[in-house]
């Protein structure tokens, strides 16, 4: 087993192309990524049914004001290291790397081509909840980084359950189970907030944070120093989408925390 | 501080409910009127869910200030006082002049709901008693296995959502410490926690046995459990077996994004094609109730999710007063529960989910 798998939600990921971009320029790029297209029908019928057409509205309308282009923090650092498009398809074919992309990430085509490859470490920057197969495709070898303390804040909305359950805001890099986000955990990173952070720009430095946590334990894997340990704690309910009410209380605690 | 955003908005939706609820009581003539129909407009009045309606207009009274509701649920007060049977029982069935119903063992409890309330709220009144004769006639009625063989809704039929009828017994009993209650409801709680089955579900909670059972009579007999566990202060023998249908129900919540599916079958097969809007505001209760004892913000995430599911089924402008603050039985209306119908207990129960949320949000946020 040898080489890195990078997986992928969307061709247009920042941080997922500096995530590649970063493994080549320390020497272990992709050998190969994966994109799962996010327009099949069974994700968008799931996206609908669990954050409803009007968080789904709010968004597209969201990345369409003219505050969408503000460059975001990742995007800033891939911009430094000279990629200047988020399109994972674009700099794998300036870097010869092999994309494939498919509808499922767990259809039977895709975890077959896995399991050929081999791969020595597979990085998960997005492409939708992996099942048995694909996981012991890789050889339970996928490297995660999570935006919340695991074990207490697992599932989606990690940084606003994080300041919602009192909890402190970071990644957890940790390994992929079958679970949600319930794998053996490799390190926890604090990201504390600044004076001024917003929670899309505190998330933008979890994500950074993320990405920086990621590239550094594919090499560590890469060399055999991957070193886990299973989450320490009960583990708690799986956070889903949090709802408006409550995202409401979690930015006005985000404020109040900052100005106090 | 202000207010959370949301707050605002659940209180225009709370305001709008309880005018609904207070028109329903006009058009009763005391009673609240059972439902609004656009194709046959208001029903008779339904003494069982006016009993439990009182306690919903006490509460908003107390926390809106509203002294209409008050007046309205003294005023529904009095109207059940009339129709109680002289053994202490109410009938069945909705109030239809001159054509009285046989006692109905569901009904007299959801009334002592009422009694109660208004028990604490003027010790002195007529209230204490009145819910003490209702409650020694249920209690007299219990069978050594928790069974009722008289005044039951289908003949021989003691569904599990009595775990409802249980509660008011309790509640009764913690005012008049009479325990000859307290052992009756506890002999009908014993025997509907030994109904649950492998799936976590309770076994006879629908109206029909055999048939999927609505989230309405779902909700009824969890919320009964765990109400009576509290009563009881005994949590793990009445509020344990109902953990595994809560935890099912949450998550279906969240992935529904707040809409469940109308009924279930007793291993939780969905019936998907309509939400019993009721039944969404019971659970949500149902899951904020458990919250106070599991002090875990995603039980409350889900309720939010419930509540705004509701809300977003409820028109609180642009439309008459019949309807302004209505919430449908089904979504959509042509839905299986309560078809083309506005229920009043489905605007009760939208309007206790909204003031426990309202008050739960109105704490995290002052955290």
């Amino acid at each position: 087993m040898s080489g890195v798998l990078l997986t992928a939600g969307y061709d247009r990921a920042w941080h997922s192309v500096l995530i590649a971009e970063s493994l080549r320029r320390q020497g272990t790029p992709p050998t190969m990524i994966l994109i799962a297209y996010p327009m099949s029908l069974g994700r968008i019928r799931t996206l609908l049914r669990s954050r409803g057409r009007a968080a789904i509205l709010r968004y597209l309308l969201r990345r369409n004001s003219s505050d969408s282009s503000r460059p975001t923090l990742v995007q800033l650092e891939a911009n430094k290291l000279g990629v200047d498009s988020p399109s994972l398809k674009r700099w794998a074919g300036r870097h010869g790397v092999q994309v494939v992309t498919t509808g499922d990430l767990n259809a039977a085509s895709t975890v077959q081509r896995v399991a050929e490859l081999q791969p020595g470490i597979t990085a998960y920057s997005g492409g939708g909840i992996l099942r048995r197969p694909f996981i012991e495709a890789t050889g339970h070898r996928i490297l995660n980084a999570h935006s919340g303390l695991l074990p207490i804040v697992r599932g989606m909305n990690a940084l606003e359950w994080s300041l919602l359950l009192n909890q402190p805001t970071g990644v957890t890099m940790h390994l992929i189970d079958e679970g949600i986000d319930t794998g053996a955990v490799a390190e926890w990173i604090p990201v504390v907030p600044n004076h001024g952070d917003t929670l899309d720009h505190l998330r933008e430095r979890l994500v950074l944070a993320g990405v920086q946590g990621m590239v550094r334990w594919v090499s560590r894997a890469l060399e055999n120093r991957l070193v886990t340990a299973p989450a320490i704690g009960l583990r708690q309910r799986q956070c889903f989408v949090v709802a408006p009410a409550l995202r409401d209380i979690c930015e006005r605690r985000l404020t109040r925390t900052l100005a106090g | 501080m202000n207010s959370p955003q949301s707050t605002f908005r659940y209180a225009e939706h709370l305001q709008a409910t309880l005018g609904w609820l207070l028109h329903s009581i006009e058009a009763g003539g005391g009673g609240s009127s059972a439902h609004f129909s656009p194709l046959r407009g208001w029903s008779a009045p339904y003494p069982e869910t006016t009993g439990y309606i009182i306690p919903t207009l006490l509460e908003a009274a107390r926390t809106q200030k509203d002294q209409r509701c008050q007046e309205a649920a003294l005023r529904a007060g009095q109207w059940l006082l009339s129709l109680q049977c002289p053994d202490g029982a109410w009938p069945g069935g909705l109030y239809v002049g001159g054509k009285p119903q046989g006692p109905s063992v569901f009904n007299t409890a959801q009334i002592i709901d009422g009694m109660v309330a208004l028990a604490r709220l003027q010790p002195e009144g007529p209230w204490m008693q009145a819910s003490e004769r209702a409650a020694g006639w249920l209690a007299a009625g219990v069978d050594s296995a928790g069974l009722w063989q008289v005044g039951n809704y289908r003949n021989g039929v003691n569904p599990s959502y009595y775990a409802q009828v249980a509660w008011p017994m309790l509640q009764a009993w913690q005012l008049s410490g009479d325990d000859a209650v307290r052992a009756a409801a506890e002999r009908v709680l014993a025997r509907i926690v030994d109904l649950r089955t492998p799936h976590g579900s309770i076994a006879g909670w629908g109206f029909d046995p055999g048939k999927p059972a609505f989230t309405h009579t779902i909700a009824y007999t969890l919320r009964g459990l765990i109400e009576s566990a509290g009563a009881l202060e005994n949590w793990a023998a009445y509020g344990q077996p109902c953990e595994d249908a809560l935890e099912r129900l949450w998550r279906k919540a969240e992935f529904g994004n707040g809409r469940l599916p109308g009924a279930f079958h007793d291993d939780w097969r969905p019936v998907n094609w309509y939400t019993c809007l009721t039944g969404n505001a019971q659970v949500a209760l149902c899951l904020l109730r458990i919250e106070q004892r599991a002090n875990d913000l995603r039980l409350v995430n889900a309720a939010t999710k419930l509540v705004d599911s509701v809300c977003a089924n409820q028109r609180i402008r642009g439309v008459g007063d019949s309807r302004r603050g209505a919430v449908g039985g089904s979504a959509p209306l042509w839905g299986r529960y309560m078809f083309m119908r506005y229920p009043n207990w489905a605007a009760k129960y939208h309007a206790d989910a909204l003031m426990m949320l309202m008050a739960r949000l109105e704490e995290e946020d002052a955290r």
